[in-house]
């Protein structure tokens, strides 16, 4: 009984160094990246936790771009989106992404966000089948059972979708899956996804199944935007107006910077998504190159080739917030001219 | 100030005297109960006075009230005549529940007083080893109280109390819990011990055998509210041993006590049962 | 009159051994290994032992990187819990008013969901560890603040008027009487605060964070890669029970008399021959010392 006091003492002194070892001391200190003194430091918030889909911004940061505007990009990888939105309402980060959705509901509350640029031309929520359903059109739904998340704005763009298409609604079986839609779709629950995100479940869905997962062969996707909703933008760049008016010049430089990243990253997918690897070595390589190259597709459109990159139709905008008014998503209009600005693109 | 009954056989300094104690408490509907009413005791220097009465509270909150921990509605406590009522560390105090420390050793258990008062630990701990042996407790220094018998814990927090150093110890019923013939070992051991160390000691107790074995006077208290019912001197010679019990000085003395006990019980039985729960509301 | 002889020092308790419960959990495991195979559950829904274990050795560098900042979360959070109710536990033992005042509002602590307060930590103190450990010790602080004030108030009476028989001052009767009175309940306590500061950290890491395992869940649950997450989850529930074992263990340096019937001779820590000497002894002869 006497003995062993020595052994345990020394056995947890032990313990204790070692478990001193292997803490991430230099984690908890934080980089201290060398700066030049002349850049200047700016806190950007992604939506959620990384995905290839956020690219461009990692491009932007470690090829020098951001650097060459003068500017130090730390990135948050935030609890939530809404987390995100009201991190860079607090000014606590200074420009962050936000789904165009999200901006409008949060301004129809009196949150001072502003969109400056749009990351995506168009819709990324959409209909999603194994091929093997035949679900080729929205009449092809009648008589199928059909997952979706839940979340509100899906919902009614789902509903619409099927109101819009003449679909008979009592013939399609609707259930909340939640975020188990993949799941629920490979065991055969449902036939059907009705609000897959682009860039994330066809990918998903090939993985699971083993094959490539750009391969667009395997499933039918259909679009909202392309089956009679209104057009909208999904993630876009945004600030709050308290930095929109103490420092718009670092807005104007952090845009010029994406910009060139994009620019940059559309042309070079592979080695771009190399680099968002080498910052976050969690996320798998198939998951986040499929990620890019299906927001690749939805990143340039006629309106980009002629106004540049990241540019804003405020008719979209306002089509989108009526929707969402009469859909009564939100309970009060919401002014898109303030919601919204091209200003500090570069080439507008 | 005080009458002195009967002659003393030890010493004619009072070391001790209480005089009109009085003390109520209030009972869980908050009416006053009165629990002592003016109760006059003394002990002289090195004597040693036993308590006897009803089973109650009324004993230990005399106790209490002596060693400083409460405070009489009236009367006084005088030590050396000096009033210490009020002022806990004028005199030694064991309680009725050992009250050993779980997590200390016999020797840190019984040199808690020393400690406490600041004496330099190496001194205390020398004079505590010199008295485990007497105490029976030889070779527990170091084991803990949970080690130790009834018999020996109460040893322990007697050998507690005699640490304290001081010129007056209460002991409350120091040997119940025992069994009977434990008991009787523990009071020729005391005595022997009391012999060596020489302290005025007060002691409460249940069993008139005891307290006629002991002590040198014995004071007999009503059921509560307590008063002094009788006084009963006792002036067997001293060293003491087991052969005194059969002697008929012994028995006499036995008797008077065991009356006076009688008389009360029979009293209280008359006048009803008198609720001493141990929650007592103070004032 | 005869003396008792020290009985031995250590308690006897039945010894059970290893096999039994080695054998209990391997059959558990070995259930379960069945089970996905006969039933042909998809890796991604629920992974078998075996895959988890190849995961584990397969993906080690990215667990161990991730796992090392959630280690840090998780041992500053639980200093942090520790420190926090301490100062509570006694405020509230020792004051009444303190007590109605607080403790409603500790236990509302309890019930907020960290994802409504997540956006507000971040504001205040920072896109940095300090929200995580702020979340871990949030988490784990209640148990032991619970135990703290029940330790405290464990004092018996009758044990605070010896010591003021003996004219103790208020301090020491906290440092020698309440404090340790308190120690068994505390370690009771850290116990509990110990195993939550893992769920903590990993909660603490879901409100924000770019790296550890609770990130590195949240990101292969998106990714389907279950077998990853369930690593993960290996992993900290390895942390989760080497922190008990870890409080276990100084629970038995510093409350020997629950463990034993003698007090320990540290000094053979630091004499060996006199540690040799001693034990081969200790049971029949009291040491002769100073």
């Amino acid at each position: 009984m006497r003995g062993n006091i020595r052994t345990r003492c020394f056995v947890t002194i032990a313990v204790l160094v070692v478990s001193l070892g292997i803490l991430d001391f230099p984690g908890l200190i934080g980089s201290a990246a060398a700066q030049a003194p002349r850049l200047d430091p700016l806190k950007f918030t992604f939506l959620f936790r990384p995905t290839g889909s956020f690219t461009s911004f990692i491009v932007s940061q470690d090829r020098g771009f951001f650097r060459e505007q003068g500017l130090d990009v730390t990135f948050i990888v935030p609890g939530s989106p809404t987390d995100a939105l009201k991190l860079v309402a607090s000014g606590e980060a200074q420009m962050g992404l936000a789904h165009s959705t999200d901006t409008i509901l949060s301004r129809s509350r009196g949150v001072p966000v502003v969109s400056v640029a749009t990351n995506h031309q168009f819709g990324m929520a959409g209909v999603l089948a194994p091929v093997e359903n035949n679900i080729r059109t929205p009449k092809d739904l009648e008589g199928k059972t059909v997952g979706i998340t839940g979340i509100p704005a899906n919902r009614v763009m789902f509903e619409e979708f099927l109101k819009i298409q003449k679909v008979d609604t009592t013939k399609v079986r609707t259930i909340v899956v939640g975020f188990g839609g993949l799941p629920a779709l490979l065991e055969g629950r449902t036939q059907a996804m009705g609000d897959a995100i682009t860039f994330s479940e066809p990918i998903g869905l090939n993985l699971a199944r083993g094959k490539d997962p750009n391969n667009h062969s395997t499933y039918s996707y259909m679009a909202f935007y392309k089956y009679g909703l209104p057009r909208y933008y999904t993630f876009g760049i945004i600030t709050s107006e308290n930095f929109l008016a103490s420092s718009p010049k670092l807005v104007q430089q952090f845009l010029r910077g994406w910009e060139k990243g994009l620019e940059w990253s559309l042309k070079n997918p592979e080695e771009a998504v190399d680099m968002f690897l080498k910052r976050y070595p969690s996320v798998k390589r198939p998951q986040a190159l499929g990620a890019w190259k299906a927001i690749l597709e939805i990143s340039t459109s006629d309106e980009t080739k002629a106004h540049g990159l990241g540019w804003q139709d405020i008719k979209v905008w306002e089509k989108q917030a009526q929707f969402m008014l009469e859909h009564k998503l939100i309970k009060s209009p919401v002014d898109v001219s303030k919601a919204m600005t091209n200003e500090y693109l570069t080439n507008r | 100030m005080f009458g002195r009954i009967g002659s003393l056989a030890h010493g004619d300094v009072t070391k001790l005297s209480v005089e009109k104690l009085t003390r109520s408490f209030r009972d869980q509907h908050g009416r006053p109960l009165p629990i002592l009413e003016g109760i006059d005791l003394y002990a002289g220097e090195n004597e040693f006075v036993a308590i006897v009465g009803p089973s109650g509270c009324g004993k230990s909150t005399l106790f209490n009230i002596v060693a400083g921990l409460l405070l009489p509605d009236s009367g006084h406590v005088y030590m050396n005549g000096k009033d210490i009522k009020g002022t806990p560390g004028s005199v030694a105090y064991m309680m009725q529940k050992d009250l050993l420390l779980d997590w200390r050793t016999i020797l840190e258990n019984v040199t808690l007083g020393p400690e406490l008062s600041g004496e330099p630990r190496p001194s205390f701990r020398n004079r505590a080893r010199d008295l485990m042996r007497r105490f029976g407790l030889e070779g527990f220094e170091s084991f803990y109280p949970s080690a130790l018998s009834g018999g020996m814990r109460q040893r322990a927090a007697l050998l507690r109390t005699v640490l304290c150093d001081k010129r007056v110890l209460l002991l409350d019923e120091p040997f119940g819990a025992l069994d009977a013939l434990t008991r009787a070992a523990m009071h020729v051991w005391l005595l022997d011990i009391w012999q060596d160390f020489r302290r005025t000691v007060l002691f409460i107790t249940h069993d008139p055998e005891e307290a006629v074995f002991l002590s040198d006077r014995i004071y007999v208290l009503t059921s509560r509210p307590a008063r002094v019912k009788g006084i009963v001197e006792v002036s067997l010679p001293r060293p003491r041993g087991h052969e005194i019990i059969g002697t008929l000085e012994f028995a006499q003395l036995k008797r008077r006590v065991l009356d006076l006990v009688w008389e009360e019980e029979a009293r209280s039985l008359r006048s009803g049962p008198s609720e001493c729960s141990g929650d007592m509301g103070d004032d | 009159m005869a003396l008792v002889q020290p009985r031995d020092g250590s308690p006897k308790r039945p010894d059970e051994g290893l096999l039994v419960p080695a054998l209990i959990f391997i059959g558990v495991l070995a259930t379960w290994e069945i089970l996905t195979r006969l039933l042909e559950i998809k890796p991604y829904l629920l992974p078998s032992p075996v895959l988890i274990v190849q995961t584990v050795l397969a993906d080690w560098p990215t667990l161990f990187s991730n796992y090392r900042v959630t280690l840090s979360e998780i041992l500053l959070g639980f200093v942090l819990a520790f420190v926090v109710a301490m100062a509570l536990g006694i405020m509230i033992a020792h004051s009444s008013a303190f007590r109605r005042g607080v403790y409603p509002l500790i236990i509302a602590s309890q019930t907020v969901p960290m994802i409504a307060v997540a956006p507000v930590l971040i504001i205040w103190f920072g896109y940095n560890i300090i929200p995580r450990v702020l979340v871990t010790a949030l988490i784990a602080f209640f148990p032991l603040t619970v135990t703290t004030v029940t330790g405290f108030n464990a004092v018996e009476d009758d044990e605070v008027n010896l010591f003021r028989s003996m004219n103790g001052t208020r301090t020491q009767i906290f440092f020698k009487l309440s404090l340790p009175t308190a120690l068994p309940f505390i370690f009771a306590g850290l116990k509990v605060s110990a195993t939550l500061c893992v769920i903590g950290a990993t909660v603490g890491e879901w409100i924000g964070a770019d790296r550890g395992l609770g990130h590195l869940i949240v990101l292969d649950t998106a990714q389907f890669d279950t077998p990853r997450v369930f690593a993960s989850i290996l992993l900290l529930s390895i942390s989760g029970v080497a922190l008990f074992l870890i409080v276990s263990l100084f629970e038995r340096i510093a409350l020997p008399w629950r463990h034993g019937k003698q007090a320990p001779d540290y000094r053979s820590l630091f004499l060996p021959w006199r540690h040799f000497y001693a034990s081969r002894t200790a049971a029949t002869i009291p040491k002769k010392e100073v």
